[in-house]
């Protein structure tokens, strides 16, 4: 399955370096949603994530000579719209990105937690049915700095594996998995107010 | 094991990435710390509130049709005078 992906890459990855106007067509009608779909999770807006994408698509036709086949096609586009919608977000922000430290657990010099944990009552059901939480969960997830937003994203909500979202980061797959629970654990103190203390 | 060490192995305990001693180690600390034991149950249901939070993102979004268009008019186009 995944070798004739890659063969059809090929394929595809050829046709575009002769110029075949099909395959620009297919290569955008085939990818352009799930790249939409992750460029509006890091952008937060539905216009700037479409500005994100045409300027991906742009910048990979120009740079189509670039692609080495070491990953697949589908990654190498992932990699450019991240990298495209993380330029937006720079030239956005005034601060640079805030430290996560704060919203690590914190421990005793005998390593035990060195704050009582409260149990949460919402179910995960319930979290899941209700849209009032699902913004909540969704604006505290923008509130992550955006290194560690990103891999949350690609990792958790878009369920992309390890490897292939170090490929997309050019970051190790060690490093991912460390993000990923530094953002994880961030989220989860985010959301413990929200979550933590309902008797509902 | 302690709690800074069960914290630090959450994401692999889940995965079920541990070595079997590690994974065993962990077992007990749970066992024995009610915060830790607390803090797993959140820290899962912060993996599922995430994916929860996007109902639709597994649902593959198509391009609006003008941008698809608009993409393919600018690459027949050619490299863009960007100044």
């Amino acid at each position: 399955m995944e070798e004739s992906f890659i063969q059809d890459d090929s394929e595809l990855v050829r046709a575009l370096r002769v110029g075949e106007a099909a395959a620009f067509e297919r290569i955008v009608r085939e990818y352009g949603g799930r790249l939409l779909a992750v460029a509006e999770k890091l952008l937060s807006n539905h216009d700037d994530a479409l500005d994100a994408v045409q300027d991906a698509f742009l910048s990979a036709f120009r740079s189509i000579e670039s692609f080495d086949g070491r990953s697949l096609l589908s990654t190498w586009l992932h990699r450019i719209v991240v990298n495209v919608a993380l330029m937006k977000l720079r030239s956005k922000r005034r601060r640079p990105e805030q430290s996560i430290d704060d919203l690590l657990p914190t421990f005793l010099p005998d390593g035990h937690q060195a704050h009582p944990v409260a149990r949460w009552r919402r179910s995960g059901q319930e979290i899941a049915e209700q849209n009032e939480l699902q913004a909540i969960v969704r604006s505290k997830i923008e509130d992550l700095p955006d290194s560690y937003r990103i891999v949350l994203v690609l990792r958790d909500i878009e369920e992309f594996d390890t490897e292939t979202v170090a490929q997309m980061l050019e970051i190790t797959p060690g490093a991912v998995k460390v993000r990923l629970h530094r953002a994880r654990q961030a989220l989860r103190t985010l959301l413990d107010p929200v979550l933590g203390n309902s008797s509902k | 094991m302690n709690c800074r060490d069960a914290l630090e192995f959450l994401a692999d305990y889940l995965d079920g990435n541990l070595p079997l001693k590690q994974q065993l180690s962990m077992r007990l600390h749970l066992s024995l710390c009610r915060h830790c034991r607390h803090y797993l149950d959140s820290y899962r249901k912060t993996i599922s509130a995430s994916r929860s939070a996007f109902p639709d993102s597994k649902s593959c979004e198509e391009l609006p049709e003008d941008l698809v268009q608009a993409i393919l008019a600018t690459q027949k186009r050619g490299p863009r005078a960007d100044g």
